[in-house]
């Protein structure tokens, strides 16, 4: 038996990981987010001034 | 009581300066690699002779000056105040010996503007740069504030506890994440290469996205995630992000700034699970919050002058440069010359506090920090409510930090002490170039720009520069990035050495 | 004779100083002046990026760069980007110079009516400098030196004192 030699399985690496990927999606979500609202002023201001 | 100084507290402080050495002894070799990858032998030289010194240095400090004695705070924040100038002198060397910049003042100016993530640049001609050293002014800034040299020297050729401690607050980084410095030191550089990963591949999609090669966008993308994350602002070319005409580069930058702007205890927690930190924590409200208010007040002042009259153009010029100001990163996408000649006072103020205040504590942002900046207010507040109710009332308050944290004294002391430093040097800056010539507003920017190690610049750093003016941001930016009150300590000990004479 | 006039005309047109470009650096030091205006460009090419069927080309010019708007065609038609190793192409043209182009989300540009290679551009040979070489070799020959020789007496030390006295 070759030691070290496991079978990769997507789903187990998601697993075990789930914590640190969903963490990192709600830290870019949440800067998104605040890139949309930024947008949003931009978009506010330039109708309130036309 | 203040002890006099010994012999001994030098050689430990000189002793850990020569780990620091080591440290950049290897962050100069490795450019060494890119100058192979792309055929530019005759950068090879600049680079051994810079890491060779420092290793030389390096070995001979560590020598002469070994010592099993651990550090005390006031070691600590020395040795820390000696790095950000050592380290800097020493990766001057190949910046100078390769002519990329004008002078070796120049060059120190660039050293110190990469190794403190500030991004105020001085190079020559950034475009036709070789990639090695390019690679390098990136590097530094990555290394020196992405990570931290300190944290680099701990987490590799760590010590014990005690001493690794008080290094770590020396750079300006709370004890918090994990009780083993060493181990925090290594979540540190770990959290560092996660987000360099996903920024390099932000900017390399958007880079071939927008009519790159794979091999440029690669390139640059790199180098620009290290500099995103490390919140410097160094670019690849000389008119910055500009270069691309991009608002998806703009993009991938916004994100890397942020996310670089974001205090490292949030990242650990958010990372491992605890997602909920990242709306209850005050800093990252306060920041977000300040970010989206003066972003609303520089696009209607920008568009109140008709200088950006597209939602686009409000958006990509007017927002873009406040968050690269709050996360003091210093990307720009507005010409120097147009943001001295073209914008109005009133968004250079803004982008002044904005600098000046800066971002999270524990990250790589500089400024006086929001976390400070939101005990103070939370003070004032306190006060006004102490004022308004009956003398036998009890006001406390606490903020939410990874913890919950209560609002002492002691905690408000110390906020308000390293603002008050702040406030105090960025007066100092301010009037020495107002002596040079400049608008009051222009060198309120410039100067909150290298104070904060922000980068951003309205014109007035270039290589025709005044001497005096050199030094005095060179300053600032060392200053800056101690947090401030290491320089005074540093002071008080060369005093304290000077009267008391050494032992 | 009416051939020998054209003659004389097209030969005094020869003599006619062409436009002296702006230089890039006048263009975006004096905004007021020349935004919205016809101006003509000169400088070499730092930058190209193929959109759809127009394109960026970056051009530097004595110290200062900006980007041109121009049609794809003409960006494929450039054979070197300056860089280290390269000299890039020197183009020329005329355009109107934008110091917020609202095409283009605010962004300083000129959009190129006219655009042409005039000079085509060649690769750079950078050759080591042997002084610099030599000092590289030597210093890192010191280092390996000293670094050997100090690992030897703390050896040496350790041999005679089993534990650190120094």
């Amino acid at each position: 038996m070759i030691v070290g030699l496991r079978e990769f399985s997507l789903r187990e690496f998601l697993k075990k990981n789930f914590n640190f990927i969903t963490g990192i999606f709600s830290e870019i979500g949440l800067i998104i987010l605040v890139i949309l609202a930024s947008f949003a002023i931009s978009f506010l201001i330039f109708i309130i001034n036309l | 009581m203040l002890t006099p100084l010994t012999r001994n507290d030098l050689r430990i402080i000189g002793f850990n300066v020569s780990k620091i050495s080591h440290v950049v002894g290897f962050v100069l070799f490795l450019p060494v690699i890119v100058a192979v990858c792309y055929s530019e032998f005759d950068n090879i030289p600049y680079f051994l002779i810079g890491s060779a010194v420092s290793f030389v240095l390096g070995n001979i400090l560590y020598h002469f000056l070994y010592t099993e004695e651990e550090m005390e705070l006031k070691h600590a924040v020395v040795m820390a105040a000696i790095a950000w100038i050592f380290a800097p002198m020493l990766a001057s060397i190949p910046i100078w010996l390769s002519n990329t910049t004008a002078s070796f003042l120049d060059a120190s100016f660039e050293g110190i503007s990469g190794f403190t993530g500030t991004g105020l640049t001085l190079t020559l001609d950034l475009d036709h740069l070789s990639r090695s050293i390019n690679f390098l002014r990136h590097f530094l800034q990555f290394m020196g504030d992405g990570v931290g040299i300190i944290v680099i020297s701990l987490s590799i050729l760590g010590r014990t506890e005690m001493s690794s401690v008080l290094a770590f607050k020396g750079e300006a980084k709370d004890v918090g994440i994990r009780p083993s410095i060493v181990r925090t030191s290594r979540i540190i550089i770990g959290i560092g290469v996660v987000f360099l990963i996903i920024g390099t591949v932000l900017f390399t999609a958007a880079g071939v996205q927008e009519g790159l090669d794979l091999g440029t966008a690669f390139f640059d993308g790199l180098n620009h995630s290290m500099t995103g994350y490390a919140t410097g602002g160094f670019s690849v070319h000389s008119q910055n992000l500009l270069y691309y005409h991009s608002i998806w580069i703009e993009l991938a930058a916004i994100i890397t700034m942020i996310i670089g702007a974001f205090n490292f205890n949030l990242h650990y927690a958010v990372l491992g699970g605890r997602r909920r930190e990242i709306l209850k924590n005050m800093e990252v409200r306060i920041l977000l919050f300040a970010m989206l208010v003066s972003g609303f007040l520089v696009s209607a002042n920008l568009m109140s002058v008709n200088l950006y009259p597209s939602a686009e153009a409000l958006f990509r010029k007017g927002v873009f440069q406040v968050i690269s100001a709050q996360t003091t990163t210093g990307f720009q996408t507005v010409l120097p010359v147009h943001l001295m000649q073209l914008w109005p006072v009133f968004s250079i103020v803004i982008l002044s506090l904005a600098m000046l205040l800066g971002g999270s504590a524990n990250s790589t942002s500089g400024g006086i920090k929001m976390l400070r900046v939101g005990v103070l207010l939370k003070s004032l507040v306190n006060e006004v409510k102490r004022a308004l109710l009956p003398r036998s009332a009890v006001v406390s308050g606490s903020f939410h930090h990874v913890d919950d944290v209560p609002l002492t004294d002691r905690v408000i002391r110390g906020a308000a002490v390293v603002a008050i430093s702040y406030l105090i040097l960025f007066s100092f800056g301010t009037m020495i170039t107002v002596l040079h010539g400049y608008t009051l507003e222009d060198s309120m920017f410039e100067t909150s720009s290298a104070l904060g190690n922000v980068g951003l610049s309205s014109g007035i750093t270039s290589p025709s520069m005044p001497a005096l003016l050199k030094v005095t941001y060179m300053f600032l930016m060392w200053a800056g990035k101690l947090e401030v009150i290491a320089v005074f300590v540093l002071i008080g000990f060369v005093i304290l050495g000077l009267r008391r004479g050494i032992k | 004779m009416k051939k020998i006039a054209i003659g004389v005309v097209l030969l005094l047109l020869l003599f006619v100083p062409s436009a002296r470009a702006e230089s890039v650096k006048e263009l975006i030091e004096e905004p007021a002046r020349f935004d919205g205006k016809q101006v003509s460009f000169e400088g070499e090419v730092i930058g190209v990026m193929v959109r759809g069927d127009q394109a960026w080309v970056n051009i530097f010019d004595r110290g200062a760069s900006i980007g041109v708007w121009t049609r794809a065609e003409d960006a494929k038609g450039i054979s070197f980007v300056g860089d280290y190793t390269h000299r890039g192409d020197i183009v020329k043209g005329v355009g109107i110079y934008h110091v917020a182009c609202l095409e283009h989300g605010g962004d300083t540009d000129i959009h190129a009516s006219s655009f042409l290679v005039s000079e085509k551009g060649r690769p750079i040979e950078r050759r080591p400098s042997i002084p610099l070489v030599l000092l590289s070799a030597l210093v890192v020959l010191i280092a390996v030196f000293v670094s050997f020789y100090l690992w030897r007496i703390r050896k040496e030390r350790k041999k005679k004192f089993p534990w650190p006295f120094y």
